[in-house]
């Protein structure tokens, strides 16, 4: 690569002409500039567009080439300079959704991969050591809520369960509570039944009608007297959709099977062994289609990776499934007496407070699924 | 005599190109902590410069720094910075005033005492991008003892007056021309602004005839590519330089026959025909021509 | 001098080297040394950012160095310019002791 005859530009997705100009870049390889990019690194070389790569917040987007130029280190050249410009704004961890095919440029920068969705996708982070830090941490806070020896005191016992010993010595949960019914804490009582310990990851994206930090906080109070259960934010290295970009996938109708995929496989073949987790309880799911995905794949990738996959059966109200979307489609009718049979008091607390006033609104004005 | 026919402009913040910049062998070297360098690396960039000068071999090369205006936060820990580091000139962007030349003496003197500098060692070169710096150009020249040239800038000086730049270069024609009037009258060189169209090569050679007919002593290049073709036309012909060696001997002769007047083919030669003589065999010699003759400047 | 936040300067490029600073709790200094170079070089490299820390009085801190080819002078240049940026007490620079 001569540097005399390349030119590198921050372009601005807020300036039209900038806009324009990273937009029919990406079109040219059939991508397109996603919403949220906040800046555009674009290279060129005598005046012609060779390479480009997009900043979103922690992560890095919109990766093309000019076939043609190709193997020049350009794409690497407009990495690079996102690197420098997301450093300028603090953010020294950076993340890559990318195609396999581009793994080999991020490496070359310092990423390291984190997981893998069959052939489709990898996602890869710009410090080794970021996980390993992430994970040292978690397991100290999972510590401290619940310290190793709490079984010894008191393993909660489901009425008939007898004395059937746990299975494993740390089992997980994986939930969104939005929010937290009956029927979140039944599986959670039945998981942490079978356990020494059992850890929750409540999901932290925002993309729910009930805040991340109200989810939590109704998942912990609903399950305070489970002695052997933490209660945790999900963390980095569960994958929120709301993330994934899909600008390099061939089929964007496969988007959400990959995205599931990447999510599951990090969490069996990284955060599980990480954590000494063992196996990962969900409820079984009779309406939404994400969801019965995401259970196949659980069953299908953890045992590959040594750990258990247990569906538990979701329990009824009146004859139909418990869930949350029942729950907030309750809400959306007014129907308080219906959700006294889906939710434990400790949410209806909440729903019933001046603090919901403003959610419950929401819920009934939108008619979105969440 | 130094030669300036070719500035090789260098973004101060590549590393490559900041360390390999020797390589292409242009008469002068700058190295730019200026336009090319964001606002976020300047303190960065101050610094891998630095390092370079004071590390790397240059060799006979002019090593120049194009530093920020002093009137912003970077200007003048810039001019330490580069004096610390022996830095051969100190180039002043969007110089419009004598004060501006005056100001940035300020500092140059300051940090040459402060780092120990042979005093007057740092040179300084204006560049001059703006109507108010043009017309203001023959003070300028004459603003300092170490002031060695002033160039042109011709983007920002288009834009200041409200056009565009074109091939045949009529906007920019007068304030090339007052640049050179303003450097000779001062003693000084002028150095022409760059040519951003690296694969033009025709194009780039018009334009260096047309400034080199005009009187300027060298041009800014941007590509390596550009160094061989500026010198090209900065060599002599065989005809000037056989009459320059002419002229030579003739000094010689007119000093052994003890006579204040020289002449060749019998006219007269004064003072100003001596020194374009000594000038194109001096452009002569760094074009690798041989010249057999000892030339006393 | 104290390393307060985390900072980084220089970049991925040829002849380039990324710097990262950060602060580190216990009162010592790591390297992590990333790139082709780092088996061969290793040694030098550490020599550079030792010398370098030690000019600006730095005992506590993680550097994380990728390199690209970076020559010494480089290397010096990243370090110092990601430790100004690293900490809270950068006066002014005395551009005559600095190596």
């Amino acid at each position: 690569m001569d540097a005399y005859r390349t030119e590198v530009e921050i372009l601005s997705p807020r300036d039209t002409g900038d806009r324009k100009r990273a937009a029919d870049f990406l079109l040219a390889r059939s991508l397109e500039l996603e919403d949220d990019i906040e800046l555009t690194v674009l290279v060129q070389y005598d005046s012609i567009p060779a390479a480009s790569a997009s900043l979103a917040g922690n992560i890095i987007k919109g990766v093309a080439v000019d076939p043609a130029l190709e193997g020049e280190g350009f794409a690497a050249l407009a990495v690079s300079r996102v690197l420098a410009e997301a450093a300028n704004r603090g953010r020294n961890l950076l993340r890559v959704f990318t195609s396999p095919k581009n793994e080999a440029i991020f490496t070359s920068l310092g990423f390291r991969r984190l997981a893998a969705s069959g052939d489709d996708a990898v996602l890869l982070e710009s410090d080794p050591r970021a996980f390993g830090r992430w994970a040292m941490d978690a397991r100290a806070g999972f510590d401290a809520l619940v310290p190793p020896l709490t079984w010894v005191q008191a393993a909660p016992r489901q009425s008939g369960a007898g004395d059937i010993p746990p299975s494993y010595g740390i089992g997980s949960v994986v939930v969104n509570c939005n929010p937290f019914t009956l029927g979140h804490r039944s599986l959670i009582e039945r998981a942490a039944a079978r356990c020494r310990r059992l850890l929750v990851f409540v999901l932290e994206a925002d993309k729910s009608s009930f805040p991340a930090d109200v989810r939590l906080r109704l998942v912990r109070e609903g399950t305070a007297d489970l002695q052997n259960v933490a209660v945790i934010n999900s963390g980095p290295y569960l994958i929120s959709e709301a993330t994934f970009p899909t600008y390099f996938l061939k089929e964007k109708s496969r988007s959400t099977a990959i995205h599931a995929r990447l999510d599951v496989t990090l969490f069996a073949s990284r955060v599980a062994p990480a954590l000494g987790i063992e196996a990962r309880f969900m409820g079984t799911e009779p309406y939404c289609e994400v969801t019965k995905l995401y259970n196949s794949l659980i069953k299908e990738i953890l045992p590959d990776c040594g750990l258990a996959a247990e569906e538990l059966p979701r329990v009824e109200a009146e004859g139909r499934a418990i869930s949350a979307s029942s729950v907030r489609e309750a809400l959306r009718k007014g129907d308080w007496k219906g959700l006294e049979v889906l939710v434990p008091k400790t949410t209806m607390a909440y729903l019933r407070s001046p603090e919901a006033v403003t959610v419950i609104e929401a819920i009934a004005a939108g008619s979105g699924r969440h | 005599m130094k030669l300036r026919r070719t500035m090789l402009y260098v973004p101060g913040n590549n590393s490559g190109m900041v360390k390999d910049a020797h390589i292409y062998r242009s008469d002068s070297i700058m190295f730019d902590l200026e336009d090319s360098v964001s606002l976020r690396e300047k303190d960065s960039a101050r610094l891998l410069v630095f390092n370079a000068l004071k590390t790397l071999y240059y060799g006979e090369i002019e090593k120049v720094v194009r530093v920020n205006t002093l009137d912003g936060p970077f200007g003048r820990e810039d001019v330490l910075a580069m004096v610390a580091a022996g830095v051969d000139a100190i180039r002043l962007p969007k110089t419009e005033t004598v004060d501006d030349i005056v100001q940035v003496e300020k500092v140059v003197v300051e940090a040459e005492k402060r780092f120990g500098r042979v005093p007057g060692s740092t040179k300084l070169m204006a560049a001059i991008e703006s109507a108010k710096g043009i017309l203001n150009a023959r003070e300028i020249a004459l603003a300092s003892p170490r002031l060695v040239a002033i160039a042109i800038g011709a983007e920002d000086y288009v834009t200041d007056l409200h056009t565009t730049r074109s091939p045949e270069g009529t906007e920019i024609f007068v304030a090339r021309s007052l640049l050179v009037m303003a450097a000779r009258a001062a003693g000084i060189m002028a150095i022409d602004t760059v040519y951003a169209d690296v694969n033009n090569e025709d194009g780039f050679s018009r334009e260096v005839r047309l400034a080199k007919q005009l009187g300027f002593d060298g041009k800014s290049v941007i590509h390596p590519l550009q160094i061989p073709i500026v010198n090209a036309i900065y060599t002599p012909t065989k005809t000037e330089v056989e009459k320059s060696l002419r002229i030579i001997a003739a000094i010689r002769e007119a000093e052994e026959r003890g006579s204040g007047v020289i002449s060749v083919d019998g006219r007269m030669v004064d003072k100003p025909i001596v020194e374009r003589a000594l000038r194109n065999l001096e452009l002569a010699r760094a074009s690798g021509i041989e010249i057999n003759e000892e030339v006393r400047s | 001098m104290r390393i307060t936040q985390t900072a980084a300067a220089g970049t991925l490029e040829s002849s380039d080297v990324l710097i990262t600073v950060e602060p580190e709790a216990d009162a010592s200094v790591h390297i992590d040394i990333e790139g082709a170079s780092a088996a061969r070089f290793g040694e030098q490299i550490r020599a550079v950012v030792a010398e370098t820390l030690a000019g600006f009085g730095v005992v506590a801190c993680r550097v994380r160095l990728q390199d690209k080819g970076a020559l010494d002078c480089t290397i010096r240049a990243r370090l110092s310019a990601a430790l100004l940026r690293a900490t809270d007490e950068a006066g002014p620079i005395s551009w005559e002791t600095l190596k």
